[in-house]
């Protein structure tokens, strides 16, 4: 039975694909065949594909698409996804020993929806992707849509996509490598091998490998910073056998392995030891069925292993080993069609099938969705550069977990005149209960409570509103957008009675919560020796669960990236940091309950000193094919008990290419 | 050629890293000193105190320990005390019917106790009350009102209140109990270490 009801729902995508390039190309006959999704004549404008789910160009785009292209990751200094998000306007990445989570206007990190070309990934732990997987080396851009996106792309957009674009290579041959080696032993070695062997074929191969000492404070011995030992290798593979289809076969594994030392309150100490791999395949193929419309359909599977080592020194009663394997396939077909100059449409299809195997689950957690969505932008008015712009889209999520939603949204662009967009979008977005929240059952070994899972769960629902104002010239650019995002449906803990082992505590729908704030960014270009680029983001947050605002969340964060150039001389000085104000956490007060399990801890709030976080990197470059640099992570050796970071770590390397 | 191998050889292991595994290492440490009964560990100190641990791990699996012996018994062998994890039983009322019955002592200095005081009232364990959230009986060490343990809700660590005991045993005779530790030296938690002795009647 459940086999047919998915071969029914794949017989529907593929006839639904099927019928949406059919329906495009009869609109293509009808109209004019000019291409009007690409750029006008000009210096080409840049095209995105993550705020309408298809290429289209950034400043068409209705919801402000963030854009970090190759250039400027080569120059960041950054290692991996984290490192490179972390001093952005707007974002906070969270880490700890499960990895480095990202903090999107507030909102926890399983809110945020992370893509890897455009397709969901496996891993996510506690509801976070570790953007630590994502070394830079094979990512081409990354586009960071912020607001609800779930009337695209489903469960978890409800605060903001990240995609992350691996690199395609367009040259006849190219190759670079790099390297780098810091204090506590900290390597990157990574290397690209690309070209065309023949036509119309183009292979790409990439490997990389980091690594990383654990650190910990003098005279403490749990770990602060895991070790890291990482390595991953990838492949691309395309194929253009005419100018209308293109194939695209990707393929990645990761082998990732961090190692640390916890010590529990009771007086247990642990050697703690993850093993994660993420084996990845896909094949996308793009058809350009006529110049007005476009389909692009994708089939991909991954698979995330997370093995857990808890081992306890001098003893084996509280060792502990969990093999957790998620497997996630993807299958989607979205059609883009532009009828007309005033009139753009997005049409697609998607099914999503997810298998999670856990000891902690009292059973297989499987999953399967269907989903129909489609956008349609219609440019209202258009004279003499000024521009109005509605685009109203629709989804539609079937999951066989938590049943049928249904996603609207509305955004407008308005361009009063060239220089000055206006910008402003509301969103209903949802999040699906994970499978822990659904099938979790664990039990403290200790002191005897449980906490179940529970099936009957629902989607956690948002309403998300931003607005803002964009000024700019050929000299840099203003920007002011105000967000909000009301979380209702929240899952949390409650309280369901007993057993013989103890309490028992399950999930349900049960509490709200709130962010609201307003980003600022000024950027300043002064030709190829001077750029600068200040934001600033106030936050303002509220969990209702707890009667709070939401901890760890500065209500101000200042970023700021500086590059100092002497093209002549080939230096290059690049400085980037974020400075965090009002961080707010709650501590439990120093009293020991008295009535034993289920008590309520008192607590107060502490408010630590001002985090300022800082990278320098210095790089000399002898024309293009050869790079020497010397940069400083965390210069100002920033971190505390609320926040670990790897201290101040000096690191030099090179770069090559060809 | 030889590279489109090994990458379909990656993707056709992926996921197939060796299982981890833990160091080969004994249980916990075992003290020399000490005399072994069942899953009681107990070594003599001054003053003919006693000190127990027991292992009290096992969640579904109580240890019953006879203070008139010294030993650990079965169930149906005329036992005093039996423990599983945090939660300690004695053997009357709801518990059993060898009248066991138990005194607490706020604050009391358990080395300068050595008679019955006069104003202690014992009790039996009796039927589950609503003040505690679970299902055992509750009694003078586990109850919703008062536990031998405090427990701190926010590390989730169980340390003995400033609790002594006096045991009214199965044969009549009346030892002081006091709770020291929950866990052992390596932190395994359930592990309950008390000092006992016998008291004169009154």
């Amino acid at each position: 039975m459940m086999f047919g009801s998915r071969a029914a729902h794949g017989a529907i995508a593929v006839c639904l694909g099927a019928l949406l390039l059919g329906s495009g190309a009869r609109g293509a006959a009808q109209q004019a065949p000019a291409d009007v999704m690409a750029p006008p004549s000009g210096p080409p404008i840049e095209i995105v594909v993550t705020g309408s789910r298809t290429e289209e160009r950034i400043d068409r785009a209705a919801n402000a698409t963030e854009v970090i292209r190759r250039a400027e990751i080569e120059k960041s200094g950054a290692r991996d996804a984290a490192e490179l998000l972390e001093e952005r306007s707007g974002m906070q990445v969270v880490r700890s020993f499960r990895g480095s989570e990202l903090q999107l206007r507030g909102l926890d990190p399983e809110y945020t929806l992370i893509l890897i070309d455009s397709m969901r990934v496996p891993g996510q732990i506690d509801g976070a992707i570790d953007l630590t997987r994502y070394g830079v080396e094979n990512i081409e851009r990354v586009e960071i849509v912020r607001g609800p996106g779930s009337a695209l792309y489903g469960s978890d957009a409800m605060g903001g996509i990240v995609n992350i674009l691996t690199r395609e290579s367009k040259r006849d041959f190219e190759a670079d490598a790099f390297g780098s080696y810091g204090q506590r032993n900290v390597i990157d070695v990574s290397g690209t091998v690309a070209g065309r062997p023949f036509e119309p074929l183009r292979l790409q191969l990439s490997a990389d490998w980091h690594r990383a000492d654990a650190y910990s404070k003098p005279g403490e011995i749990d770990t602060r910073v895991s070790g890291r030992n990482q390595w991953s290798s990838g492949m691309r593979i395309t194929l253009e056998p005419d100018e209308r289809h293109t194939f695209i076969v990707r393929g990645s594994y990761l082998h990732a392995e961090y190692t640390g030392v916890d010590a529990a309150a009771g007086g247990a100490v642990y050697d703690r030891t993850q093993l994660q791999e993420q084996p990845q395949i896909g094949l996308e193929h793009r058809l350009q069925a006529s110049p007005l419309v476009r389909l692009v359909s994708r089939v991909n599977y991954s698979q995330f292993r997370d093995q857990y080592l808890q081992d306890q020194r001098g003893g084996t009663q509280l060792d502990r080993y969990e093999d957790n394997r998620e497997h996630l396939g993807q299958l989607n077909s979205i059609a883009s069609f532009a009828w007309s100059e005033a009139h753009r449409s997005t049409l697609g299809v998607e099914e999503l099938l997810q298998q999670l195997d856990s000891e902690r689950l009292s059973r297989s957690g499987q999953r399967f969705r269907f989903a129909a969505f489609g956008q349609h932008a219609w440019l209202v008015y258009s004279q003499g550069g000024s521009e109005l712009e509605i685009v109203p889209g629709v989804r539609l999520d079937a999951d066989s977990q938590f049943g049928t939603q249904v996603s609207p949204k509305l955004a407008l662009r308005f361009r009063p005149f060239t220089g000055l967009e206006l910008r402003a979008s509301y969103g209903r977005g949802f999040r699906a209960p994970t499978f822990q929240e659904l099938l979790l059952r664990f039990e403290n070994p200790s002191v005897g409570y449980i906490v179940i899972g529970n099936p009957d769960l629902g989607a956690e629902t948002s309403h998300g509103v931003d607005a803002g104002a964009r000024l700019f010239n050929e000299l840099g650019e203003l920007s002011l957008t105000f967000f909000r995002n009301d979380l209702t449906n929240m899952i949390t803990y409650v309280l369901t009675g007993s057993d013989a082992a103890g309490m028992v505590f399950t999930y349900d729908n049960a509490t709200y919560a709130w962010t609201t704030g307003i980003e600022a960014a000024a950027t300043l270009r002064v030709r190829d020796e001077l750029s600068f680029v200040l934001g600033y983001t106030w936050l303002n947050t509220w969990d209702d669960e707890n009667k709070r605002k939401l901890q760890g969340r500065p209500t101000s964060r200042v970023t700021g990236n500086i590059r100092l150039a002497h093209p002549g001389w080939g230096i290059e000085l690049v400085a980037r940091g974020a400075l965090a104000v009002g961080r707010r956490f709650y501590v439990p007060d120093d009293v020991a309950s008295e009535s034993g399990l289920g008590s309520t801890a008192s607590e107060h709030a502490v408010v630590p000193k001002p985090l300022a976080q800082v990278d320098l990197r210095l790089a000399k470059h002898f024309g293009r094919p050869f790079e020497l640099f010397v940069a400083v992570d965390n210069l100002f050796d920033a971190g505390d008990a609320y926040t670990a970071l790897r201290p101040l770590t000096v690191y030099g390397g090179a770069r090559g290419r060809y | 050629m030889q590279r489109w191998l090994l990458y379909m050889c990656l993707i056709a292991s992926a996921g197939c890293a060796a299982k981890l595994a833990t160091k080969d290492e004994d249980g916990e440490p075992i003290d020399a000193d000490a005399v072994q009964s069942g899953k009681f560990s107990s070594k003599s100190l001054a003053d003919a105190v006693t000190e127990t641990t027991v292992d009290a791990t096992q969640e579904t699996e109580w240890q019953y320990l006879d203070l008139d012996s010294g030993e650990a018994v079965a169930e149906d062998a005329g036992w005093d005390l039996a423990f599983s994890r945090f939660r300690v039983r004695s053997n009357g009322g709801e518990s059993g019917d060898a009248g066991v019955e138990v005194a607490v002592l706020e604050g009391q200095d358990f080395e300068a106790l050595e008679a019955v005081p006069d104003d202690v009232a014992f009790e039996m364990d009796r039927p589950d009350g609503p003040e505690d959230a679970n299902e055992d009986p509750d009694n003078t060490f586990n109850s919703g009102q008062r536990n031998w343990y405090t427990y701190d809700v926010n590390t989730h660590v169980l340390s003995p209140a400033d609790l002594t005991y006096v045991v009214h045993s199965s044969e009549g005779r009346y030892f002081k109990l006091r709770f020291i530790r929950y866990y052992s030296d390596n932190g395994t938690p359930a592990m309950l270490t008390f000092l006992w002795t016998e008291l004169s009647s009154h």
